[in-house]
């Protein structure tokens, strides 16, 4: 059994990887526990450790590497970091958390006066610890994830290789939390739009509402507020993430394209079907057509269609209501009466339109839910009589997944607003995934630079130094 | 160069760390403070009397009460932004810092859906990571 302070003298000895920052792992657990768990395991996915307090040790030091290899600063970066028993349930379990314990404002070398800055970029820039007795970030983990009653079965995956399975990838999440440590974050508060202690966050100043033109830290709060459930519209304004995001998001963005009439013509965010054909470059180009028979909202398509409303949809794009039954139901009914596509206009209010879940594999038509406002929009128009509503149903190749038109890359800004979410991360539409939007991709390196990941350049727009 | 650090502490923690953490001897300084942050979780403050539905006598609260009551008081609670006092640090050359509450953590949350798949979001502080995550169902209308 390693006794908690040997492992305490490790995780304080120099990295052996040739690092620009030196990040230590502070071992704040008592004798074994988390850390210092004497049970012996076996060697995993390339962690050598033979007991699980050291697997633990090791995984997270792996993530501190290569934060401490991407990283430039010349004052240490302390991670004090404990497993604890944290909130779970058989199926939803806290994982674990990672962030700054402190901000600083107003430090001699600060390249912006009036402005908060996470613990380890302040020191980074101020060239000292701005408070030495205190670590520049606390981590929190489950060390109850996998027993009965938490999360039962389905554990941390302790191996560095990526190779993690059904099991939760611990290097990964680490490196995530570990990101908003090093300052992916705003301590303004989104919900609010207060700032901190009425002082902006750096990461204000990169947060562009392209409705208004303003950054966050020019607004008002009921501006932020409002700003932070912008969906599309709220973007990072800072020349790394953008420049590097050229090469590496994806074009070619689903959406649906309305050319006419004026008053409805745009681009619409949509939430692709798991059924049906991935949507296309050129898309399904139509008139878009809802029912004729039935009341506002009850277009529902849970039956075969009458004689008018299939009369209606037949050759055009459908446009029809959320509710009653399920999304494969109505596809198939507006398929039969030969529709060429198929727009579901969502019963609740909320931005970005979640996808279409479901399964048939006899669904060969285009299928996408936009939001509430735009379905009541449309309608609007088609009942307007104002020329038919033309839309273009597929994949926008102008634009990257999760930018905007202008390629600025777009933060996750959905509404209703999700604490913790919200704001501090990228948007889910970015494609490739990316490590700092709000859900963990399975399909995540552990790398957080190009051509794999935009972190790093958003920490150099926000200030970190240059390696 | 020799730096110090004045930490002011001005507030009584209203928002302090609510995971309270085993104490350890002989620790680096950095553990010592964690402890110390645990050592400012708020304490239930004054007492709280239940009076019985059925004998209409004061009694103390049954756990379910008791939840309920915290239930209510965190509904009611001012804004966080508004009324929490900042435990101040002075860092060097006229450095303002301030310590973070566990309110600004950001916390992983993992949901196991009905496929065995697991999917994860944020959420703030300890609090919201209890709720559990909405998950979009195959059979959703």
């Amino acid at each position: 059994m390693r006794s908690s302070a040997a492992v305490l003298l490790l995780a304080l000895a120099p990295l052996a990887v040739q690092a620009a920052a030196t990040i230590t792992i502070v071992n704040g657990d008592p004798a074994g526990k988390g850390f210092n768990d004497p049970r012996p395991v076996d060697p995993v996915g390339g962690n050598p450790g033979n007991t699980l307090g050291q697997q633990r040790q090791n995984a997270f030091q792996a993530a501190a590497d290569k934060w401490g290899a991407t990283l430039n600063s010349p004052v240490p970066i302390r991670v004090l970091a404990t497993w604890d028993s944290l909130s779970c349930t058989s199926t939803t379990a806290v994982l674990g958390s990672a962030s700054a314990t402190e901000i600083f404002r107003d430090f001699k070398t600060a390249p912006k006066t009036g402005t908060w800055y996470n613990k380890a970029l302040a020191n980074a820039l101020e060239g000292v610890d701005l408070d030495p007795r205190t670590a520049d970030i606390r981590a929190r983990f489950n060390v109850n994830l996998g027993n009965p009653g938490c999360f039962d079965g389905t554990s941390f995956y302790l191996g560095l290789d990526g190779n993690h399975g059904l099991n939760v990838d611990l290097v990964t999440v680490l490196t995530h939390e570990f990101g908003h440590g090093m300052g992916f974050q705003t301590f303004t508060d989104g919900a609010s739009g207060a700032q901190f202690d009425g002082f902006p966050s750096i990461w204000d100043y990169f947060l562009l509402d392209t409705t208004s033109g303003l950054t966050w830290n020019q607004m008002t709060d009921d501006q932020r507020a409002a700003s932070a459930q912008k969906n599309g519209k709220l973007v990072w304004n800072g020349t790394n993430v953008n420049t590097a995001a050229m090469n590496q998001l994806w074009w070619g963005t689903p959406s649906l394209q309305v050319s006419q009439p004026d008053s409805v013509a745009g681009s619409y965010s949509v939430g692709t079907a798991s059924f049906g054909p991935t949507l296309a470059n050129p898309g399904v180009f139509a008139e878009v057509a809802t029912f004729v028979d039935t009341d506002p909202g009850l277009a529902l398509a849970c039956n075969p269609l009458s004689r008018a409303n299939a009369t209606a949809v037949a050759g055009k794009i459908a446009l029809v209501d959320r509710g009653v039954c399920t999304f494969v139901t109505k596809a198939a009914y507006l398929q039969a009466a030969e529709a060429l596509g198929i727009i579901v206009a969502d019963n609740v209010a909320g931005s970005p339109p979640p996808g279409l879940g479901g399964d048939d594999p006899t669904i060969l038509i285009p299928v996408v839910r936009i939001t509430q406002n735009d379905g009541a929009a449309l309608k609007a128009a088609i009942a307007g009589g104002n020329g038919s509503v033309l839309a273009t149903l597929g994949v926008y190749p102008y634009q990257l997944q999760g930018a905007d038109i202008n390629s600025n890359v777009l933060m996750y800004a959905p509404s209703p607003y999700s604490g913790g979410s919200s704001i501090s991360h990228f948007d889910i539409s970015a494609f490739p995934n990316l490590l700092m939007e709000p859900n963990i991709s399975d399909d995540l390196t552990h790398e957080v630079t190009p051509p794999q990941d935009l972190t790093y350049m958003l920490l150099k727009d926000i200030g970190w130094p240059q390696n | 160069m020799s730096h110090h650090c004045l930490r002011t502490s001005v507030f009584s923690g209203l928002l302090g760390l609510s995971l309270a953490l085993v104490p350890v001897a002989a620790r680096a300084d950095d553990t010592k403070d964690a402890k110390k942050q645990a050592s400012a979780t708020p304490k239930p403050a004054g007492m709280v009397v239940a009076k019985d539905p059925v004998t209409g006598k004061l009694r103390a609260p049954t756990a379910e009460e008791a939840a309920e009551l915290n239930q209510q008081k965190a509904k009611t609670a001012p804004h966080t932004a508004v009324t929490r006092k900042l435990q101040t640090v002075k860092g060097p050359h006229g450095a303002v810092g301030v310590v973070l509450d566990d309110s600004s953590a950001v916390y992983a949350v993992a949901t196991k859906t009905p496929d065995g798949k697991v999917t994860t979001k944020e959420v703030n502080g300890a609090t919201l990571a209890k709720k559990p995550v909405q998950q979009g169902k195959a059979n959703e209308k």
